[in-house]
């Protein structure tokens, strides 16, 4: 049979595209002869054709607010066990008897089936007239009634002669009642294999008295067309209940046939191809119903099959899922577009989010909707694809943040970002690129480029140069430049620009990054003038000369103007140095100087910053404010328009709390400013011009206490004792004209007995020397009057103690000698100082002595005197903490050290002593010592 | 070598100064200027000298002068003893005798007490 609008082929084609051609349900349904009515596993009505219709006397509309008890004449509670039977067992066939809508009755047979979708169909045809029921008619209403059946009705003898032949049955087989009465019923019946056996066996039955319902077969019309048919064969009897002929009554069913056949086919392949298909296809009813549902939209919607799907309730299935609308937000009932076909759109799209929920599943769905419309044109049904393009989104998703994730990168970006296309025209370019260059987006959009050079050529430094650098690229469009922009304000901006160009080579332009690097250049320049301050401060004593070069060295990239002012000794102030990068401008600074001396009591400028030792810093200095402070003197009004200060700062240089004068940054022509950080970084370099001030002044001062010191300070030649041999080693840290703290001695102090004496005074300078001439002269002269090591320490300390400031001390280890017959007796007293040692002659060496309290802080002190017999070949080794506290690596050489380097030594000569120790020091620390170190060593000579 | 010098505690309280590195020539001015601004508040100081890997002369005139601040304006002067190399300064010259050491994990409530 041909389907309605299209050939079968047509089911192979896009049925989403064309669903009235690819779904003919409703016109097949509608054509059906039988009744078939579709109820839901609620044994509620969803669909009836039109046959259904006519056999209930309802709508279809109507049939669709009853369920299956308010048609079927049984009690309700029984139809309902009944269906639910049904449903359970998948299939029904037999009779049943329903209520019309008229409230008359009717019986009805046919069967049931389920549905793979989780609907129940019931394809019903009234139950035919029997020829039984009809026994009690008269003959002409029997006659009537027969004639007017729609069905074609016939007897027959038992032997098969025909014995009547209806309206009904002429128009069925094309045989005229004359025509056939007293023929064989055979002339009906097609050639087939089985085909007397068949009647044989349907004769035997009716013979039996047995009804023969339901045959379907094959029948043969008179201009041999085969038709299918539907009989119902009762016996006949005579009045004494003889079996003597059969009626049959039938019917047609050809159509039918071939729709049920069209029908299952139909389903078949819808069922195959909508279940292969990937894409969720359901299908609703008018009302909005689900009536069909492929398994890939029941996943969809969480269930894991079109059947469960179909037979879920709809509560149940609303929580499953949810549809969103494409940004995300929940999508309206009335924007899905099923609703919008239900509600007369000739079709509608969306592209729709599903997410399953709990499984964290969201899918991307294209949905389009098609009606399915009768002849009259209402929306019988909607067919609802939903296509997959999760996959298409996520990579267009993925696209999309990708590129967002660039414009973000770009906006983010530190670097301003300019493309060009190969006309130069500027494509696109980020904010930062505006802050970098400091211009607005107007400035630049739809300017052409050389426009845009011009608007920036006046904040520029260098402006031709730059312009130049930048227009020469154009003609060169392979060059890759990597250069600087300077801006008049202070703003440097490194440029990176590098042609654009895809895999192939082909060009697409240039792209230009641009960062601003003024902090990173200030940061570099300050640490490179802090760096070469440095150097020169600290590579002489000349210091006028120094900071003259200091002053060189700010400009022009710290100052236009840098100066110098010292506190003279007279309390005046006076410019050592200043620095332009125009000589002629530093011989006019320093005429101005010498025409208008500088106000000591000025409240603001160099004076006060030296008299506060606070530093000054005036980012803005205002024209009208240096004009009005100038305003009675036009000399001075001229200066200052001729100076044309924009920024200045001035601070203090101080070292050991004292300042010593100030140092004057000043932005002039340039129109700069100075800033917080500046300021730290000139403090910084006043700090350091300060320090080598002061120390080439205490150097100075040095030199000349030193070389009065010398003489008395540094050891002269060691006295020559019986029995007793010395060495010594003396060396003083840092420049040779600077004393150290570390002394020793060694002298007669009478009556065979001699004083050792090694001392450390603490600090460096004239002060230490002075402390140490002293300490060795009371030494000497307390050693005469007193015999006990204790006490001479004693009035050692009670002489420094009067004399000095309680942080000044000294430490001192006192050994007294006294030859004995085999060796000598040494009484040893130490007052802070490191134990010395005893190198005995087989090697062992002991550190002798008691730890005594340092001196000169204390008014008392804990002393106490030690006895130690020397043999010989014994010696003793005095020594400061200069030999024992060098460092290196955080690692000091330490009493352990210098005890395994005396053990070596035992039988050697004193000065061989002293030389390994002073070896082995040196050894240990390659550099320049950090401490003086002194050495005596004494030797019984064996 | 550098000295770090780190203070803590606040304003009102005494003040712990932890030293860490080389107390020397060189670095002993740093320590001298931090214990005179705190002692010039009249704070109490707690000097933690377990940081310390060297100290020589120097170091031991800083502490002694700043001994005799606290002893002039009644304030106190309490030590955390160093690393025995350094600890040795302090008993060559019997200074531990006359110096207030604390235990290092106590010293704080000692100085608080």
């Amino acid at each position: 049979m041909a389907m309605p609008g299209g050939g079968e082929e047509s089911w192979s084609d896009d049925h989403v595209a064309s669903p009235r051609r690819g779904l003919p349900y409703r016109d097949i349904f509608d054509s059906m002869p039988d009744a078939v009515l579709v109820t839901d596993t609620d044994a509620r009505y969803v669909a009836a054709n039109r046959a259904a219709e006519r056999l209930l006397g309802y709508t279809e509309e109507e049939l669709c607010a009853l369920r299956v008890p308010d048609v079927l004449v049984v009690p309700a509670d029984a139809a309902d066990v009944t269906f639910r039977r049904f449903v359970d067992e998948g299939a029904w066939r037999g009779q049943l008897e329903l209520r019309r809508k008229d409230g008359t009755t009717i019986g009805a047979e046919g069967r049931a089936f389920a549905t793979p979708d989780g609907l129940y169909v019931s394809v019903l045809r009234e139950v035919g007239p029997r020829i039984g029921g009809l026994l009690g008619s008269t003959p002409a209403e029997l006659a009537a009634i027969v004639e007017s059946s729609n069905d074609a009705i016939f007897a027959k003898t038992l032997d098969g002669i025909l014995l009547s032949w209806n309206k009904a049955a002429e128009r069925m087989y094309g045989y005229r009642a004359d025509e056939v009465i007293g023929k064989h019923v055979s002339i009906l019946a097609p050639d087939e294999p089985r085909k007397e056996e068949i009647d044989h066996v349907i004769m035997e039955r009716l013979r039996r008295g047995e009804d023969i319902r339901d045959f379907r077969t094959k029948r043969i019309t008179r201009d041999g067309r085969l038709l299918d048919v539907w009989l119902s064969i009762s016996p006949v009897r005579d009045s004494s209940g003889e079996i003597v002929g059969a009626a049959t009554i039938a019917r047609d069913i050809t159509g039918q046939v071939a729709l049920e056949r069209e029908l299952e086919r139909a389903r078949d392949q819808l069922q195959i191809i909508t279940q292969a298909s990937a894409d969720g296809i359901t299908i609703q009813d008018p009302t909005g119903r689900l009536i069909y549902a492929n398994d890939a939209a029941a996943q969809l919607s969480g269930f894991p099959d079109a059947a469960s799907f179909l037979a879920a309730p709809v509560d149940e299935i609303v929580g499953r899922f949810e549809m969103l609308a494409e940004d995300g937000d929940p999508i309206e009932q009335e924007q899905l577009p099923g609703r919008r076909v239900l509600a007369g759109e000739p079709s509608a799209e969306l592209l729709l989010r599903v997410r399953t929920i709990g499984a964290e599943v969201e899918s991307w769905r294209f949905v389009r909707s098609s009606p399915l419309l009768d002849d009259g044109g209402n929306v019988q049904f909607v067919v609802n694809v939903f296509h997959d393009v999760t996959d298409l989104k996520q990579t267009e998703e993925e696209l999309r943040f990708r590129t967002l994730l660039l414009e973000e990168q770009a906006e983010a970006s530190d670097e301003g970002i300019l493309v060009m296309d190969p006309e130069g025209r500027m494509l696109s370019w980020n904010r930062r690129f505006l802050q970098v260059m400091d211009i607005t987006d107007e400035m630049i959009r739809g300017t052409p480029r050389e426009e845009l050079l011009e608007q920036l050529r006046p904040s520029l430094v260098d402006a031709d140069d730059v312009i130049e650098r930048v227009t020469s690229l154009w003609d060169r469009p392979d060059d890759e430049v990597r250069d600087e922009i300077r801006f008049l304000d202070g703003r440097v901006v490194e440029r990176f620009s590098t042609p654009l160009r895809d895999d192939a080579g082909r060009w697409y332009g240039r792209v230009s990054f641009f960062r601003d690097v003024t902090a990173e250049r200030k940061h570099e320049r300050a640490q490179r003038f802090l760096a070469d301050a440095s150097r020169e401060l600290a590579s002489t004593l000349d210091y006028e000369a120094t900071l003259q070069r200091v002053t060189s060295l700010a400009v022009p990239e710290l100052a236009d103007w840098c100066s110098i002012d010292l506190l003279e000794p007279n309390g005046t102030i006076r410019l050592i140095a200043v620095a332009h990068v125009d000589p002629a401008k530093v011989r006019w600074a320093q005429e101005l100087r010498e025409r208008f001396p500088v106000d000591l009591a000025a409240e603001q400028g160099v004076p006060n910053v030296i008299r506060t030792g606070r530093s000054e810093l005036h980012p803005f200095v205002p024209m009208e404010q240096m004009e009005a402070a100038a305003a009675e003197d036009p000399d001075i009004l001229e200066i200052v328009h001729e100076l044309d200060i924009t920024s200045l700062m001035i601070v203090p240089l101080i070292a050991r709390g004292q300042t010593l004068g100030a140092m004057q940054f000043v932005w002039a022509e340039s129109g700069r400013s100075y800033d917080e950080e500046d300021l730290r970084l000139a403090e910084d370099v006043a700090g350091r011009a300060a320090l080598a001030l002061d120390n080439a002044r205490l150097y100075g001062e040095r030199d000349h206490i030193a070389q009065t010191l010398q003489q008395s300070l540094l050891p002269g030649p060691l006295p020559a004792i019986e029995g007793v041999r010395l060495a010594a080693r003396y060396r003083a840290a840092g420049r040779g004209v600077e004393v150290g703290g570390d002394f020793y001695d060694v002298f007669d102090v009478g009556g065979g007995a001699y004083a050792f004496v090694i001392g450390d005074v603490c600090g460096k300078g004239p002060k230490a020397a002075a402390l140490m001439g002293a300490a060795r002269h009371t030494i000497r002269t307390a050693a005469m009057r007193e015999r006990k090591p204790s006490d001479v320490l004693q009035t050692l300390n009670t002489a420094l103690h009067q004399r000095l400031a309680e942080q000044w001390f000294c430490t001192v280890a006192y050994v007294r000698m006294r030859r004995a017959t085999d060796g000598a007796r040494l009484t040893v007293c130490l007052g802070g100082h490191p134990l010395p040692a005893v190198v005995r002659a087989d090697g062992s060496v002991e550190f002798v002595g008691r730890p005594g309290t340092l001196l000169g802080v204390f008014p008392d002190v804990e002393l106490s005197d030690a006895t130690v017999d020397l043999r010989p070949g014994d010696a003793l080794v005095m020594f400061t903490d200069g030999v024992t506290d060098e460092q290196r690596d955080g690692e000091e050489f330490g009493t352990q050290r210098l005890a395994d380097v005396l053990r070596k030594t035992a039988g050697r000569p004193p000065d061989e002593v002293a030389g390994a120790i002073e070896e082995a020091v040196v050894a240990f620390r390659p550099n320049e010592p950090a401490d003086d170190l002194a050495v005596l060593v004494a030797k019984v000579v064996d | 070598m550098a000295l770090d010098v780190q203070v803590s505690g606040s304003d009102d309280r005494p003040a712990t100064v932890s030293v860490a590195g080389d107390l020397d020539l060189s670095t002993a001015p740093d320590l001298e200027r931090t214990l005179v601004r705190i002692q010039g508040e009249g704070r109490a100081v707690l000097l933690d000298m377990r940081g310390l890997s060297f100290m020589d002369s120097s170091g031991l005139r800083v502490i002694l002068a700043a001994d005799a601040r606290a002893r002039s304006n009644g304030t106190r002067l309490m030590l955390v003893a160093g690393p025995p190399g350094v600890q040795r300064v302090f008993e060559l010259t019997l200074l531990d005798r006359r110096l207030e050491f604390v235990d290092g994990v106590g010293g704080q409530e000692q100085i608080e007490s």
